[in-house]
């Protein structure tokens, strides 16, 4: 999707150090936070996460569309999601 | 990654089914280690448990070994994860088989469907599906309430469920059996529908009618949780931002990709 309004952000529960050799590992190519950090709530806390992998889409206006466990469906709701955000806006 | 629950639950579904399983209620010791041969000399419930006294000796007798060569460092293969109940399934079964039809079967059939089921998952499945087929009914079905979130995955059929639940909801004289079943219905209204939505009020209203009502603190706490999940980050909500730092120590802003189209992963690798 390399060149689309699109973006593959991660936000990764692991130690650090193991995190970093999944990434490398896996050869991700996409950023990720570190969920845990000294000094704040875990993101996934905030987000009230309660299962994991969670997956959620939002849309140019950061407008939730999807928030779930299955990456079929959360990619088939992005790639709408890409295609509406391409098409020539009417004015 | 695997799809299991890392910190707390991932849903009714597979879970309660997991529970069930590994953990069997009372732990009373097995005295009654005869098996019973005639169902005319017994009460229904006598030879329930003489039964499942038995299951339980069977079960922990298994754990402990398993927790021995744990403990001793070997190497367990899925041989060992394997559960040999004898001759107790068909047992269990020639129960469920006996009284068919009347509330004396269903504490067989959910043991069938509930430990039962990693022994033997074929006969587990059936045993689901006569308890929600021929005993819609009975208010006696409360014992197995846990397991009817989890009809679409026993059936493997949405559908099946769908219909499933809309007779427990009409038919069933027990309250806590309805807010199962009504809960499993709603479940997919509250999580597509935005919060602010007729639908979802409509559907919350009715929840929290039966949250009032019913005792069960799991289903409680779900029905809480979804909503509470849902009018924060239900469908059309704005997310809230994430300050935060990426795996190379460098700060960044989830709303540094406003206007593209964001694709988060809450992910790890376990």
């Amino acid at each position: 999707m390399k060149g689309q309004p699109f973006a593959l952000i991660g936000v990764n529960s692991d130690p650090l150090e193991k995190a970093k050799q999944a990434v490398i590992d896996n050869k991700l190519n996409w950023r990720s936070f570190q969920n845990s950090k000294e000094g704040r709530d875990d993101i996934s806390d905030d987000w009230m996460v309660r299962g994991w992998p969670t997956i959620v889409v939002l849309d140019t206006e950061m407008k939730i569309r999807y928030r779930g466990h299955s990456g079929d469906e959360a990619t088939k709701i992005a790639k709408e999601l890409v295609a509406k955000a391409k098409a020539p806006k009417n004015k | 990654m695997k799809p299991i629950s890392k910190r707390t639950v991932i849903s009714a579904s597979v879970l309660s089914l997991a529970l069930l399983a590994i953990a069997p209620t009372a732990q009373e010791p097995a005295e009654d280690k005869k098996p019973v041969d005639a169902a005319a000399k017994v009460t229904p419930e006598a030879r329930f448990k003489a039964l499942e006294s038995r299951a339980e000796a069977i079960y922990n007798t298994w754990l402990e070994g398993l927790r021995a060569k744990r403990k001793a460092g070997e190497e367990l293969t899925d041989a060992d994860y394997e559960i040999d109940y004898g001759t107790l399934l068909d047992e269990f079964d020639t129960a469920a088989k006996d009284y068919a039809g009347t509330d004396h079967a269903i504490a067989y059939l959910g043991w069938l469907a509930g430990p039962g089921m990693r022994a033997d998952e074929k006969r587990g499945k059936a045993a689901v599906e006569t308890l929600f087929t021929a005993h819609v009914k009975s208010a006696k079905l409360v014992d197995v309430a846990g397991m009817i979130g989890s009809l679409g995955y026993f059936f493997d059929d949405k559908a099946k469920a769908e219909k499933i639940w809309k007779q427990l909801a009409a038919e069933n004289p027990d309250v806590t059996v309805q807010a199962w079943a009504t809960y499993s219905m709603l479940e997919d209204v509250l999580k597509k529908s935005a919060a602010d939505s007729e639908e979802f009020k409509k559907a919350k209203l009715t929840l929290m009618g039966f949250h009032a009502k019913i005792k069960d603190d799991y289903l409680k706490n779900q029905i809480e949780s979804t909503i509470k999940v849902q009018e924060t980050f239900g469908f059309g909500m704005v997310a809230p931002d994430i300050t935060g730092t990426d795996l190379d120590g460098v700060d960044f802003k989830l709303s540094d990709y406003k206007g593209q189209v964001i694709f988060l992963d809450f992910w790890g690798d376990w």
